[in-house]
C-alpha cells in the first residue's frame, strides 16, 4: 500500500513539475562597457509566456530608459529590450526582470554588472540599439509591405471596377473618393519606408558576407526538373538567427521564362524555427508564386533583393542566389494532336442554352475544364467537323482557382454560336488531351455530342454572300430605274397642319351654322314678336308726340324685321314679291297678306309723301298689331305641328 | 468675212457645251455603273460611285445601296449609318428595315437600348406605314372627329363615336409625331469603329476603358471643338473625339 501511494505520489510529482515547470529568463546586454553617449540595451528573454500573467521591470538608477520593444514568437519565446542611457561613469548593476507566473509563485532574471565609462564602450552600434532590433520589428515592415500590396490590390480592383462597370454618378464618386484614399495610404506607407531607408544610409552597412551566415534570403522552388507549362510553387523565403527589422523587398524577380501567379500570403505572416544545413534559423516567408515554365532549357529563376536591420550585422542588403530549373519537353507531345498545353488531372464539361433555335438566334455554348493543374496556361481545345452553316465565335475564357491553391479550379470556354440555315446540327465531341503528371501519360477526354435544331428565322429568308464568303442575312441592292429624292413627309408641312386644324375648328362650325339654319328654318323665334311689340309701342308713343316720319318708319321696320326674321329670310333678299311669296308658302291667308303688303306701301307712301293724319296713322298703328298677333298665332300654331 | 467668223464662233461654242455636257456622266449611268461594281465584288468602287450621284443623300435607295456596298466591305459602322439615313427617308421601306436590322444584329456585344418600351412600340407601328399614310390616316380621323363633335348632341351614334375617334386621333397623332420626331432627330451618330475605351471629362484625359462596339447608335447631348458629350443606349454619358463618330 505505501509502495502504491509512493509511485503515485511521485507520479503527481513528475505531472506537476512537468506543468509547472517554470519559464527560463535570461538577461543579456549589448555590452557590458559602454561609452557615456553610448545606449545601452537590455534584452531579457523568456521561454513558454503561456504560464506568466504578468511582469515587473525593475528600477534603472543610474540610467535613463529611452526606450522599450516587446517581442513574441509563434513557439511562445518572449523579449523585451530596454534601452537605457547612463548618466554617470562606474560600475552598475543592471537587475532582472521579475515575472509572475499562474501558479502563484514569480521568477526574477539574473542581475548583469555594466561598466560606464567616458568616450567609448564595445557597443556593437549606438544606432542599431537605438533601433530596438527584434523580430517584431521584422514583422511591423512585414505587415506594412503586405498592407501596401493589399492597398495596390485594392486600387487595383477600384480601377477596373470605374473602368469596366455601368456606375451610376453617385457610386462613380463614392468610388473615385475611395481611390483617391488609397493612394493617399500608399503615399504615406511609401514616405515611410522612404524615411526608414534614409535611415538606414547613415548606418555602416556590413559586408553581405558576414550577414550571409546569419541573414539571408532563398529562392526555394517545390522542383528544379519540370515539364513545359509543369506548376512549380516558389517561395522566397528569410533565414535569419539573429533580429532583425524594417525588412524591405528592393527588387522582385523577373521571371521571364516562366509564367507566374502569385499566391496570397497571410497578412501577418508567422515566423516559424527551421534548421537548415545543421543550423537554427527564425525563417519567414515573404513571396509565393506558382511559375510555369514557358519553354525547354535551363531556365533561370532570377533574385529577389531585400534590405534590412539586423541585430548583429547592422543594415545588410541581400539577394537570393539564382535557382535554375531544368525544363524539358513532353514526351511525344507532337504526337498529340489535342494537346493544348494542360498539365495535371481534369476533366470535361459542356453546357448549351437551348438545342432549339432560329436561324435569328444566338446560341451559348459552355465547355467546362475542371481539375488540378495549370489552368493559366492551357488553350482552348479545338473543335473540327462543325457545319459550315454553325458559326462558333471565338471563346470568352475564364479561370476560377481556389484561393489558397491556385491548382485547383476550373477553366471555362464560352462560345456564342448561330446557324443561317434551317436544319439539324451538331455539335460533336470534342477531345482534350491533357498530360496526367501524376501518371505521366497523356489523356484525352471526350465531350458529348449536342444536336441543335434550328427553324428558320424572319431577318434570315433572303439570303446574299458577304465579304466573308459566308451566308450572311442581308438582302440584295436595288437594281431599279434611277431612284428619286425622298419626299418630305406631308405631316411637317404647314398647309397639313393648318388644313387639320381647319377641319378640326371648321368642321363643327360649319354644321353648327347649318343646324342654326335649320333652326330658324323650322323655329319660330319668341323674340322677334317681343322686339315687333317693342316697335309698336315705340310707334304708338311717336305718334302722341306729332312725330310723322319716325311713326311710319316704326310701323314699317316693325313689319319688316318680323317677318324677316319669323320667315328667316336675310333683309337684303326681302321685297314685297318675296314676302308675298313666302308668306303664301307658308299658308298665311291672302287678305292678310294683301293687307301688310298695302300696309308697307301706305307707310312708304306717307314717309315720303309727308301725309299728316292723325286718324290714318292710329289706324295703321292698329292694322300693324292685327296683322302681327294674326301672323304669330299662325306661324306659332304651324311650328307646333312640325 | 465677219459673218463667216461670228458662224465658226457659235459653232465652236456650240461643240464645247456639247462636249461639257457629255464630260459629266449622268447620274442615271453612274447608278447603273455603281450597281455593276457592287455586282462585280467591287465595293470600294462601288461606294464612290453612289457617293457621287448628285443629292445621293436624299434618296433612300442610293442611301440603301450605299449600306450595303459599306456592309459587304466589312465597314459595319458605316453601313449601319447609311441603312439608317435610308431608314429615316424611308421608314416603311421593308429591305432598308431588314437590312439595317441584320446589320444591327453584326454588333458586337451591343448595348441594350433602355428607352422607355412604349416608345419604342411606337417607333415600331410608325414604321407600318409611310408617314404620308399615317398623315391621311390622321386628317381623315379629324373629319369624323369634327363631325362627331359637331353633331354630339343631334346624332345618337355621335356618342360613342366622339370618344372613340378622339382616343383614335390621339392614338395616331403620338406615332406620328414620335416617328417623325425619331426619325426627324438631328442628335443621333453612329460609332464608326470598335472603340475600347471612351472619357469621362471634356477634356479627353480620363479614360474609361469600356467597350463601345462599332456601329452603336449614340445620341450627342452636347458638341464643342475637340469632343462630344454623348449617351450610350443605355443611358451612361461619356465623352468622345468627334471624329469617332458620324451623325445620322
Amino acid at each position: 500500500m505505501n509502495k502504491k501511494f509512493a509511485i503515485l505520489l511521485t507520479t503527481l510529482l513528475i505531472w506537476s513539475l512537468g506543468v509547472w515547470s517554470a519559464p527560463q529568463i535570461t538577461t543579456s546586454v549589448n555590452a557590458t562597457k559602454i561609452g557615456m553617449n553610448e545606449v545601452l540595451a537590455v534584452t531579457y528573454k523568456a521561454t513558454d509566456l503561456s504560464k506568466v500573467v504578468d511582469q515587473e521591470l525593475p528600477k534603472y538608477s543610474d540610467f535613463v530608459q529611452i526606450g522599450i520593444s516587446q517581442s513574441s514568437s509563434s513557439n511562445g519565446d518572449y523579449a523585451i529590450t530596454v534601452q537605457l542611457r547612463p548618466t554617470k561613469t562606474g560600475k552598475f548593476v543592471i537587475p532582472g526582470i521579475k515575472l509572475f507566473l499562474k501558479n502563484g509563485s514569480s521568477i526574477t532574471a539574473q542581475s548583469i554588472v555594466v561598466n560606464v565609462v567616458q568616450g567609448k564602450g564595445n557597443a556593437v552600434s549606438n544606432n542599431n540599439q537605438q533601433r530596438g532590433l527584434s523580430p517584431q520589428d521584422m514583422f511591423d515592415q512585414m505587415d506594412q509591405q503586405m498592407t501596401l500590396m493589399q492597398l495596390y490590390s485594392k486600387l487595383e480592383l477600384v480601377k477596373t471596377y470605374l473602368e469596366s462597370t455601368e456606375l451610376s454618378k453617385y457610386d462613380r464618386d463614392k468610388l473615385k473618393k475611395y481611390k483617391a484614399k488609397l493612394e493617399s495610404e500608399i503615399k504615406d506607407i511609401k514616405e515611410n519606408y522612404a524615411n526608414s531607408n534614409s535611415r538606414m544610409e547613415d548606418i555602416d552597412v556590413i559586408p553581405d558576407m558576414n550577414a550571409s551566415e546569419g541573414f539571408f534570403v532563398r529562392a526555394i522552388p517545390s522542383k528544379t526538373t519540370a515539364l513545359v507549362g509543369e506548376p512549380i510553387t516558389l517561395t522566397y523565403k528569410i533565414f535569419a538567427s539573429t533580429s532583425f527589422s524594417n525588412g524591405v523587398i528592393q527588387k522582385l524577380p523577373e521571371l521571364k521564362d516562366f509564367v507566374s501567379k502569385d499566391l496570397p500570403i497571410p497578412a501577418n505572416p508567422k515566423a516559424k524555427r527551421e534548421v537548415y544545413q545543421g543550423k537554427n534559423y527564425i525563417t519567414l516567408d515573404i513571396k509565393k508564386s506558382i511559375i510555369f515554365p514557358s519553354h525547354t532549357g535551363e531556365l533561370t529563376i532570377d533574385p529577389i533583393m531585400l534590405s534590412a536591420a539586423t541585430e548583429n550585422y547592422g543594415t545588410v542588403s541581400v539577394q537570393s542566389p539564382d535557382v535554375k530549373i531544368n525544363v524539358t519537353n513532353l514526351p511525344q507531345q507532337e504526337q498529340q494532336p489535342a494537346f493544348t498545353g494542360a498539365l495535371g488531372q481534369f476533366s470535361l464539361g459542356t453546357a448549351i442554352n437551348t438545342t432549339k433555335m432560329s436561324t435569328d438566334d444566338v446560341g451559348t455554348f459552355t465547355l467546362t475544364i475542371g481539375g488540378k493543374g495549370n489552368f493559366d496556361i492551357f488553350n482552348a481545345p479545338q473543335i473540327s467537323g462543325l457545319s459550315p452553316h454553325l458559326l462558333l465565335n471565338s471563346p470568352s475564357v475564364s479561370v476560377q482557382t481556389d484561393s489558397t491553391n491556385l491548382l485547383l479550379g476550373k477553366k471555362t470556354f464560352t462560345y456564342q454560336f448561330s446557324v443561317d440555315e434551317a436544319g439539324e446540327y451538331e455539335i460533336p465531341a470534342i477531345p482534350f488531351t491533357y498530360f496526367d503528371t501524376d501518371n505521366n501519360q497523356f489523356v484525352t477526354l471526350h465531350s458529348e455530342p449536342i444536336k441543335i435544331t434550328v427553324s428558320q428565322g424572319e431577318l434570315t429568308k433572303t439570303t446574299t454572300k458577304d465579304n466573308t464568303g459566308q451566308v450572311g442575312k442581308m438582302n440584295g441592292i436595288f437594281k431599279g430605274k434611277f431612284p428619286p429624292n425622298a419626299t418630305q413627309p406631308w405631316a411637317t408641312s404647314f398647309v397639313f397642319l393648318a388644313s387639320l386644324l381647319l377641319t378640326l375648328l371648321a368642321v363643327p362650325a360649319f354644321v353648327n351654322r347649318k343646324n342654326i339654319q335649320a333652326q330658324v328654318k323650322t323655329q319660330h323665334p319668341l323674340s322677334s314678336h317681343k322686339i315687333a311689340k317693342a316697335r309698336l309701342k315705340k310707334a304708338h308713343d311717336l305718334l302722341h308726340q306729332g312725330n310723322a316720319a319716325a311713326f311710319y318708319e316704326e310701323i314699317s321696320k316693325s313689319i319688316w324685321l318680323y317677318l324677316s326674321e319669323s320667315l328667316g329670310i336675310s333683309m337684303s333678299h326681302l321685297n314685297k314679291a318675296e314676302l308675298e311669296q313666302k308668306l303664301s308658302q307658308t299658308g298665311i291667308a291672302p287678305t292678310a297678306i294683301r293687307q301688310t303688303i298695302n300696309l308697307i306701301t301706305d307707310c312708304e307712301m306717307a314717309l315720303y309723301a309727308s301725309q299728316d293724319q292723325v286718324g290714318q296713322k292710329e289706324k295703321m298703328l292698329d292694322e300693324a298689331t292685327t296683322l302681327i298677333s294674326l301672323y304669330e298665332q299662325q306661324l306659332k300654331s304651324k311650328h307646333a305641328k312640325a | 468675212m465677219q459673218k463667216l467668223r461670228r458662224i465658226v464662233s457659235i459653232s465652236f461654242l456650240f461643240c464645247l457645251s456639247i462636249i461639257g455636257v457629255n464630260a459629266q456622266q449622268h447620274p442615271d449611268q453612274t447608278w447603273i455603273s455603281a450597281n455593276q461594281q457592287f455586282e462585280q465584288g467591287d465595293y470600294s468602287t462601288a461606294i464612290l460611285a453612289y457617293q457621287s450621284i448628285p443629292d445621293f443623300e436624299k434618296k433612300p435607295k442610293v442611301l440603301y445601296n450605299l449600306g450595303n456596298a459599306y456592309f459587304q466591305s466589312g465597314q459595319l459602322g458605316r453601313a449601319i449609318l447609311n441603312f439608317e439615313r435610308a431608314y429615316r427617308l424611308a421608314p416603311s421601306d421593308k429591305e432598308i428595315k431588314h437590312n439595317l436590322a441584320v446589320a444591327k444584329a453584326k454588333i458586337q456585344n451591343p448595348y441594350s437600348d433602355t428607352s422607355f418600351f412604349l416608345k419604342r412600340w411606337w417607333i415600331q407601328i410608325f414604321s407600318v406605314f409611310s408617314p404620308n399614310v399615317w398623315a391621311v390616316m390622321l386628317w381623315l380621323l379629324a373629319l369624323l372627329l369634327a363631325f362627331a363633335f359637331a353633331w354630339r348632341k343631334k346624332k345618337s351614334f355621335a356618342k360613342w363615336a366622339l370618344p372613340l375617334f378622339a382616343v383614335l386621333f390621339i392614338l395616331i397623332a403620338s406615332v406620328l409625331y414620335l416617328g417623325l420626331n425619331t426619325i426627324q432627330s438631328k442628335n443621333d451618330a453612329i460609332v464608326l469603329q470598335n472603340l475600347q475605351q471612351y472619357f469621362s471629362d471634356p477634356n479627353l484625359s480620363e479614360t474609361i476603358d469600356r467597350f463601345i462596339p462599332e456601329g452603336t447608335q449614340i445620341k450627342i447631348l452636347e458638341s464643342k471643338e475637340g469632343a462630344v458629350r454623348f449617351q450610350l443606349p443605355n443611358g451612361v454619358i461619356g465623352y468622345l473625339n468627334p471624329t469617332l463618330i458620324e451623325k445620322i
